[in-house]
């Protein structure tokens, strides 16, 4: 019985450890892909009345901080960069919390439905304090 | 009662705040003791402001839905202190005299640059951007052929919305009044994002507030909204929708709380406040009536009829008192409280046919199938006045796992109605208790209104729009998301929302990567 328990415990605790490391791995080859993609991924593009193009995303994102308003200033450029880190640094982190979340760290807060409430109204007899 | 009798012995420090109040305050400000799925709320937040920061530089100035319109609204507002009124077309030709203008109110001469994006100025021979006498007089009256004869341009169209999205813009007009139009329209577009963070964040709050608790909903609702393309598009734009969108989020969020919680004074009080200030910002929150009805009734009783009627009159009373000044001007200055009458005659385009307007009916649109198709379109791309439309591949990319979300809210229905309690004993979503239902029921009910509105509105004028249903953002979100969830068995429902939010985020960069940063650089008109 004492072993049988012992597995139990044993097993109890490799489960979150192996749910950790699937999570770990999942993050981290959704980062890679998500890197590669940036880094070396070309797309078609869409030109409107010019048709089709393709071009690389790493040239699409850079080519847009010149277009920007002010995009030849340096404050511009860098605000340009912070953004995109931050949208790219928030994603990353927010895919895992999505990974990490599972409801159990949290009261769930659950409501049964209410009591019905009397459609008669009590009689005031009924209700009055005894003193 | 002795315990009553006994002085309250809370310690008080210098700023008046109690050491208890003092840690619930540091607890809440405390991130890491945050449960995990409002730490990725905070993410999510960081995200979406970033995208919005985009957009609002992404998208060529004055290219967004009407905004040429809506920015020379703010100006009106903010430099005559009175709101603009549509030209009498009717009158207007009657008179006799169509050389000269009618009295109303007409686009500012210093956008005419823009009136590739101006609804009636856009048109050939109207529309010369490299012709000098057209720039420094724009034209206002023009003489179409085929029967259609003398018909106003470059009038103010937007001058039959409410006031309060461009009376909260003027303050931020008037700080901006010195520099360029261009400038002030990108702090005009900023001055959006809050709305749309406010929707953002009452979609996290409706989940929650529904099924609490709930991871899977908790991450993948307000993702779906702050990931929703056109959404964050509406939201970086200077146009009345993202305020429409926000409050009628809102309106959903109290009554979800009022059908848990029997509609208490707050509640009805709070949402009729919530229903005032949408029926001022925008008249598609009009579309909220039977849903407030509707949700009133079935969280008091139906059989408790003088509670109900009760709390209802309370809640339209606020509502009521605080948008009549509106309507009553609307009636004083149209004769009706909408004045789609006169923006019929001046929009001469709608449905018009040499033969004279030919308007579809109500079944030929609901069925007609180019009519969903286009509002699918404009539902996920179609920016800039409708030049960036999405492939079809990738909007079927779209489509499919929406269908199945669709299929799984049947499954969803099916389980939780017949079946629930034996097959998910342990999973509190899908036995909902009656007042979770009922508040699906309303969600459900509010997408089918919006639909119907579009589909109302279609039947006079052309230009109906799929952003016109965004104002159920929310309640959709809550829907299909539950349908999803229904569909990936519970062990893996952590990494099924990682995969929705992943996908979600894919669905962005690509769209962002292939059609509307490319678009900008080289393709845009």
């Amino acid at each position: 019985m004492d072993e049988g328990d012992g597995e139990l415990g044993r097993s109890a605790s490799v489960a979150p450890r192996r749910t950790a490391l699937v999570r770990d791995l999942w993050w981290a080859a959704l980062t890679i892909g998500f890197a590669l993609f940036v880094a070396s991924g070309r797309v078609s593009t869409y030109l409107g009345a010019q048709g089709r193009g393709r071009a690389d995303v790493w040239d699409i994102w850079r080519n847009l901080a010149g277009e920007l308003p002010g995009g030849d200033s340096g404050v511009v450029r860098a605000g340009y960069v912070l953004v995109l880190l931050a949208f790219v640094g928030g994603s990353l982190v927010a895919l895992w919390f999505a990974l990490a979340a599972d409801g159990s760290d949290e009261a769930t807060g659950y409501r049964e439905d209410p009591e019905p409430e009397p459609t008669i109204r009590p009689s005031l007899s009924l209700s009055a304090d005894t003193p | 009662m002795a315990e009553l009798a006994e002085p309250i012995t809370v310690r008080e420090r210098g700023d008046g705040l109690s050491a208890r109040a003092e840690s619930r305050v540091r607890a809440q400000l405390d991130v890491r003791a945050w449960p995990i799925a409002r730490r990725f709320l905070l993410a999510l937040i960081v995200v979406f402001l970033a995208k919005q920061a985009i957009n609002v530089f992404v998208f060529p100035p004055f290219s967004g839905h009407d905004e040429a319109a809506h920015f020379a609204y703010i100006r009106t507002v903010a430099t005559e202190h009175r709101v603009p009124v549509l030209p009498d077309v009717e009158t207007w030709l009657a008179s006799g005299d169509t050389t000269a203008e009618p009295p109303g109110d007409f686009l500012p001469d210093d956008l005419y640059k823009y009136c590739i994006y101006v609804l009636g100025w856009q048109g050939t021979n109207v529309c010369e951007t490299k012709n000098p006498s057209y720039l420094a007089d724009p034209p206002h009256v023009r003489s179409y052929s085929q029967g259609v004869g003398p018909v106003l341009v470059g009038y103010q169209y937007d001058a039959n919305h409410p006031p309060l999205y461009y009376m909260l813009m003027t303050p931020i007009y008037w700080l901006t009044d010195g520099a360029s139009i261009e400038t002030q329209l990108y702090f005009l577009r900023a001055a959006a994002i809050p709305f749309g963070l406010m929707t953002v964040l009452l979609a996290f709050m409706m989940v929650r507030t529904l099924f609490p608790g709930d991871a899977f909903l908790s991450v993948t609702v307000p993702a779906f909204v702050a990931f929703q393309p056109q959404i964050s598009y509406e939201a970086a734009m200077v146009n009345n929708d993202i305020v429409c969108i926000a409050l009628y989020s809102w309106i959903l969020y109290l009554l979800i709380v009022g059908i848990r919680d029997r509609f208490p004074t707050k509640i009805c009080t709070l949402t009729g406040f919530a229903f005032g200030l949408a029926l001022l910002a925008k008249g598609t929150s009009l579309t909220a009536v039977p849903l407030i009805a509707v949700a009133i009734i079935l969280g008091v009783g139906v059989r408790n009829v003088r509670r109900w009627v009760g709390k209802g009159a309370l809640t339209a009373g606020i509502a009521a008192a605080l948008s009549w000044p509106w309507y009553l001007f609307m009636y004083r200055t149209y004769g009706n409280l909408d004045a789609f009458d006169q923006i019929s005659a001046l929009q001469w385009f709608n449905y018009w046919s040499p033969a004279g307007r030919q308007y579809p009916g109500f079944t030929e649109l609901f069925w007609n199938r180019d009519f969903a198709v286009m509002r699918w379109r404009e539902t996920w791309g179609m920016f800039g006045w409708r030049r960036l439309p999405l492939d079809d591949g990738f909007l079927w990319a779209i489509a499919v796992p929406l269908i199945a979300a669709v299929v799984g809210l049947i499954v969803y229905a099916v389980v939780a109605g017949m079946r629930g309690r034996r097959w998910f004993a342990t999973d509190r979503v899908v036995r909902p208790a009656r007042w979770q239902t009922y508040g699906l029921l309303l969600l459900l009910l509010t997408a089918v209104v919006a639909y119907l509105a579009i589909i109302q509105f279609g039947l006079r004028f052309s230009l109906t729009q799929a952003r016109y249903y965004f104002p159920a953002i929310n309640a959709l979100a809550v829907l299909l998301m539950l349908g999803l969830r229904t569909l990936i068995p519970p062990r893996w429902h952590r990494y099924g929302q990682a995969a929705v939010l992943a996908a979600l985020i894919a669905m962005n960069v690509v769209i962002y990567s292939q059609y509307v940063v490319p678009y900008r650089l080289e393709g845009w008109i």
